[in-house]
């Protein structure tokens, strides 16, 4: 992205032959220098962004190519539009469910299965809490979990658990893994856990991350991958069991 | 798929109610119309068992059939094109072409995240480090024996036919780690893992030279390739688990300062 040309004017170009991406279109570049100015100006989520006027006449392009940039980096969630009067396109928030949609969407075409998703999960989950054991602030992250009153239904216990989740991708201080994890996790919550809602399984489930939350905070790094890879074992041999046909399924685009 | 009229709609297939507790309350953001017919232009596309090249219905058969505007038409098609799964001929005629499912776009995309988050090139390549061992081991365990020597011994030739190009390791490279990815035998971290790869070849190695070391990794995938095909898992893991930190030293040797700097968005 520099200044030198206008985006509008430069003719989409193809990428280089032996690169497989795809042609680079003036909406495309228009969403770059988008995100590329609102981390110049430190924006923040809820921040509002220029008018589209006044973007129309700082990346001189015509207001549909406009409108497609933000329609790309809204369907991420990278951006919002506040509506009525005063409304406008605001700087949005990385919501690691908005990647999986989009992932799913490679996973629907290559023909994969929600069974390939949980070998996956299993592999990163474990790895995230490995990793977690390694942060020097991982007594005070995981100390909140270690009570023992921890809700086993309802809402307060879903909230819990994606924040104890959470806590845990966010601690193995690498965000490129934490958001693929997060993504894969985020997944499998909605299209199995979801709908087998497996009320059974909260108790133990509940114990099972008072433990890991002490493992992590006492940075027992090998023991926090085997008990993390238990953890999700048993619910992946719950769904096996109960609903064996969903692990054949094709992952679905939605 | 209800009142096409709105502008939103939902999409999904558990009850809201379900969702909103298994996922972060209130981030779920509601779908757009155009996405809404993103999704079922793909469907279509699957059901009719399209394959790169084809070509879809012209766009007056779309709105037709879609039932829908013609903006949120092309919003659609933008969408799908976006992720390099259909091309849009410019100029008369031109209808959209079916593209190929690759991973480097969803690459592209996941770096927008990265971009997003502050993710920097230093756990870009802590992440390659980890991944690729991996899926090397996995590649040794359960790849299939004579796919994998298919596609290994393919990765050879080319190996012999780049010795002595100074450039050759990064021409053919993507394509070894790629098979090497597939063999693992589990295509959505296959995927995911090219996608990172993917990421960082363009960002990081094609910024490097890798001339003075091309003779010790073409060495390194070649053994890598035989401890596969061998199904020695423990060996190949060990030796993708040097290559890769072999290829890291460079990285930390000649672009130390990017490893702090945040992934960009290209």
């Amino acid at each position: 992205m520099s200044a030198e040309s206008t985006p509008e004017s430069t003719p989409a170009r193809a990428v280089e032959q032996t690169d497989p991406r795809r042609v680079i279109k003036t909406s495309d570049t228009v969403a770059l220098q988008i995100v590329h100015d609102i981390k110049a100006r430190g924006l923040t989520r809820g921040d509002r962004l220029p008018s589209e006027t006044s973007m129309l006449q700082e990346y001189r392009v015509s207001r549909g190519s406009l409108r497609e940039a933000f329609r790309l980096l809204e369907v991420q969630g990278l951006i919002r539009f506040k509506p009525g009067p005063g409304g406008g396109p605001i700087v949005g928030s990385v919501e690691a469910e908005n990647l999986a949609r989009t992932s799913t969407l490679y996973f629907h075409l290559g023909g994969m299965t929600y069974g390939e998703l949980f070998s996956t999960q299993e592999l990163f989950e474990p790895l995230c809490a490995r990793l977690a054991c390694a942060h020097p602030e991982r007594r005070e992250r995981m100390e909140p979990f270690l009570r023992s009153n921890v809700p086993t239904v309802g809402p307060a216990y879903h909230a819990e658990t994606i924040r104890f989740h959470d806590e845990v991708h966010q601690l193995s201080d690498n965000k490129v893994l934490a958001l693929y994890t997060a993504a894969v996790t985020h997944l499998i919550s909605t299209d199995i856990m979801a709908t087998m809602d497996p009320t059974e399984l909260f108790t133990s489930i509940v114990d099972e991350h008072q433990r890991l939350a002490q493992v992590i905070s006492d940075g027992d790094a090998v023991e926090a991958e085997r008990l993390m890879s238990e953890h999700f074992k048993a619910q992946h041999d719950y769904c096996r069991e109960r609903w064996p046909s969903r692990l054949e399924e094709l992952i679905e685009w939605r | 798929m209800t009142n096409k009229g709105d502008d939103v709609e939902s999409g999904v297939s558990a009850s809201r109610k379900d969702l909103y507790y298994w996922t972060r309350s209130g981030s779920h953001r509601p779908y757009k119309l155009s996405e809404t017919v993103a999704r079922e232009i793909v469907e279509d596309m699957l059901n009719n068992s399209l394959v790169e090249g084809d070509v879809l219905p012209p766009e007056s058969a779309m709105l037709e059939q879609y039932r829908v505007g013609r903006a949120s038409l092309r919003e659609a098609l933008r969408l799908i094109e976006a992720q390099g799964l259909i091309t849009l001929k410019p100029g008369p005629g031109g209808g959209p072409v079916v593209g190929d499912v690759h991973a480097a776009n969803l690459g592209r995309t996941a770096s927008l995240y990265f971009r997003f988050s502050g993710a920097t090139y230093g756990q870009l390549i802590e992440a390659v480090l980890i991944m690729d061992p991996w899926l090397a081991e996995l590649a040794a365990l359960r790849a299939d024996h004579g796919l994998a020597k298919e596609l290994l011994t393919k990765s050879i030739a080319e190996i012999n036919e780049v010795r002595g190009d100074p450039e050759g390791i990064i021409r053919i490279a993507p394509g070894f780690h790629q098979a090497v990815y597939e063999l693992s035998g589990n295509p959505v971290l296959s995927t995911m893992t090219a996608a990172i790869d993917a990421v960082f070849n363009e960002q990081i190695l094609r910024t490097i030279d890798l001339a003075p070391h091309q003779e010790a990794f073409l060495d390194d995938h070649q053994a890598i390739a035989n401890a596969i095909v061998n199904a020695d898992a423990e060996l190949a893991k060990k030796l993708a688990s040097e290559h890769i930190q072999n290829v890291a030293a460079c990285c930390y040797d000649q672009a130390g300062a990017l490893l702090d700097r945040r992934i960009e968005w290209r």
